[in-house]
């Protein structure tokens, strides 16, 4: 194996053990409650459920990846990270490879979710697919700008700031559409939605978007590695 | 061997090494050819520096006292004893002339510079 | 010199390279301390003690080496590797002791070994356990529930278990009691015994430097005041004791440090120097140094003089 990926794994491990500081169950525990709570709340019919728990389920993937970070700030943590024989440059990618290892564990609670879903029979299993899609995009490119961050500043500003940027993002994307709704007049709204759903329904737009998609997040990946080892390498332990 | 090493004697103690050993050797306490003790093992009982106890041990080769044998260790000369002895002998003949010129310097005479020998020899050790 | 000689200061028993060696390394803080161009290096199987006041950059220069801090100017090579292209390759045969735990509190004994065993090429779990068992660590309890004294040791085990050349040490004795560091003492005595791998460790207990090291690199105000043998350190300077009226101009200057009082003065002067100074007043008394007072009276003038701020 060459030094590098050595190195690299070297690093990923640390990291794990991190992650398993306190009991490494919570991991594939967290991996298979997904997927049982949505389909027990789709059975139950209780539908409301489902985006609470994804929003949970989006927390928990992002708290995998914020652990590590969290031990080296609390007390001199840090400190191992000197004295470890990784580069830092190895050490940003093994936690890059975390970073995609729990997009890969989310990936596969919405995989289960999806066929415990068809197994139920709930209404809109079938568009399961497209919803998962866009989950692990949204996940991929949040934690693409909350990897750099939490190499620059602490976990609890981060936390916090987030917090604030989620809230006014969901206030600007309902306070919009509602504004929208109410200055739009409605002919106009229903022929937008019209072509929405025409769109929508033409075949040919689904390779794009998914090429879009991919281009985006492996360029937001690409550019957040970057920016973290800037931020990684200039630290002072 | 006996080693006795005082901290507080003012002395520095890779002298006190020095002298111990020389007067071990002269005393045929330490047989030629015998080895001593090794650097680390003599730092460590002593709880002193390695540096120190090597220091000790060049300046008694360099006198012709012990040998350091590369990989071996230290050992007390074959001629060590007599080497020893006629070297401190020297010593003895270039302090009396010293002490002597002074005691001429001073006005001293024979007889007194006599019994201020005897009472040195009798005041130490 | 006699070439039948013992071989020391040249590297090591065959003079091979020095297992450290700091080359004018500096580093500026924004806070205006500044290690400036500090230079040693540390042979093959021997102790070196970092020593110094609070402040005066020990800290600084063990993260220099480890390079957690970033060096402005200078060389850094350890076994012969240079400290920050290789240091991947340094940091593998090295084993850290810091003054605090770094290891996640959460953390139980036993899964610490664990976890480092995924770091170190050359862990050896096996020698890891036999030091668990030595200094008595219980693998079930977390490090938070550990004392002080035992979390440094176990940062130890962790040193000792991975087949280190260098054993870094900062303020190692600071919460060990006095049969413990002795304990230790040995322990680093032992560790350097088959010549091929040293120790530097930097503390303010001279007690250890006296028991333990050969080698001292003294640093005041972020400058190198003394690099070489403990024993030529102490044995170059002499404390000159005397009454109030004593305190003339001739020994103000031939002092390298003064500690003036009510009752008289201790000045520590270098041992050349002496005879000249004293010349033949008997009331003066003249004593060898010891390590604490050439630190103590090194820091006089130093301490007027800078106010520089010191390493945080």
């Amino acid at each position: 194996m060459n030094p590098t990926m050595r190195s690299v794994l070297r690093a990923y491990r640390m990291d794990w053990h991190k992650v398993s500081s306190q009991g490494w169950m919570w991991v594939p525990a967290a991996v298979l409650a997904v997927p049982v709570l949505v389909t027990v709340g789709a059975a139950a019919h209780m539908e409301s459920l489902t985006g609470g728990v994804f929003g949970a389920a989006i927390y928990i993937y992002v708290l995998i990846l914020m652990y590590p970070f969290m031990y080296e700030q609390q007390g001199h943590g840090g400190w191992l990270n000197g004295l470890m024989p990784v580069a830092r440059r190895h050490q940003v990618m093994g936690r890059y490879l975390l970073l995609l290892t729990s997009a890969g564990l989310l990936l596969v609670s919405c995989l289960l979710t999806w066929a415990g879903l068809a197994v139920v029979g709930a209404a809109g299993a079938g568009y399961f697919g497209g919803i998962c899609v866009c989950l692990i995009w949204v996940y991929l490119i949040m934690v693409s700008l909350l990897c750099p961050l939490m190499y620059r500043f602490s976990i609890q500003k981060v936390g916090i700031w987030f917090m604030v940027v989620v809230l006014v993002l969901c206030f600007a994307v309902v306070g919009g559409l509602a504004a929208v709704a109410a200055l739009v007049p409605k002919a106009v709204l229903d022929r937008a939605l019209d072509g929405v759903v025409a769109l929508a329904d033409n075949m040919m737009l689904i390779p794009i978007l998914y090429v879009i998609g991919i281009a985006t997040a492996v360029l937001a990946l690409a550019v957040s590695f970057r920016v973290s080892c800037r931020f990684y390498l200039a630290k002072e332990l | 061997m006996k080693l006795i090493i005082s901290s507080v004697s003012g002395e520095p103690i890779y002298e006190q090494i020095k002298t111990q050993i020389r007067t071990a050797v002269l005393d045929g306490e330490l047989k030629a050819g015998e080895a001593l003790p090794s650097l680390r093992k003599l730092a460590k009982e002593l709880r002193i520096s390695v540096l120190t106890v090597t220091r000790a041990y060049n300046e008694l080769a360099d006198e012709g006292v012990v040998q350091n044998i590369q990989g071996k260790g230290t050992f007390v000369m074959d001629k060590g004893n007599e080497l020893m002895r006629r070297q401190l002998e020297t010593r003895v003949r270039a302090s009396l002339a010293e002490a002597v010129s002074a005691a001429k310097a001073a006005g001293l005479p024979l007889e007194q510079v006599g019994s201020m020998l005897v009472q040195e020899y009798r005041r130490q050790r | 010199m006699n070439t039948a000689n013992v071989n020391v200061v040249s590297g090591g028993p065959g003079g091979g390279t020095p297992i450290l060696s700091v080359t004018g390394v500096t580093k500026h803080y924004d806070s205006g301390f500044t290690l400036d161009g500090v230079t040693f290096d540390l042979p093959a199987g021997y102790i070196m003690g970092l020593i110094g006041p609070n402040g005066a950059g020990k800290s600084t220069l063990i993260r220099l080496i480890l390079n957690m801090v970033r060096r402005d100017a200078g060389e850094i090579r350890v076994f012969g590797l240079d400290s920050i292209a290789d240091e991947e390759r340094v940091k593998d045969r090295l084993g850290v002791v810091f003054d605090s735990s770094y290891l996640v509190d959460q953390w139980r004994v036993g899964k610490v070994g664990r976890a480092m065993a995924d770091m170190y090429s050359t862990w050896d779990a096996a020698k890891f356990d036999g030091y668990l068992k030595r200094f008595g660590l219980d693998p079930n309890k977390r490090v938070s529930e550990l004392s002080r004294g035992m979390q440094m040791k176990l940062m130890l085990a962790i040193a000792l278990g991975h087949d280190a050349r260098l054993l870094i040490l900062d303020e190692p004795t600071a919460g060990l009691d006095v049969l413990a560091r002795d304990d230790l003492m040995d322990l680093l005595r032992d560790f350097v015994a088959d010549g091929e791998r040293s120790v530097l460790f930097s503390t303010h207990i001279t007690a250890d430097l006296e028991r333990a090291a050969d080698f001292i690199t003294y640093i005041t105000g972020g400058r190198l005041y003394y690099t070489g043998p403990k024993d030529e350190f102490e044995e170059s300077f002499r404390i000159v004791k005397g009454g109030p009226d004593d305190l003339d101009d001739a020994m103000r200057g031939a002092a390298v440090g003064i500690h003036a009082y009510e009752t008289g003065f201790d000045a520590l002067l270098r041992a050349e120097g002496v005879d000249r100074a004293v010349h033949g007043r008997v009331d003066l008394g003249v004593e060898p140094a010891s390590i604490d007072d050439i630190i103590r009276l090194t820091n006089t003038r130093d301490a007027e003089a800078a106010g520089k701020g010191s390493e945080q």
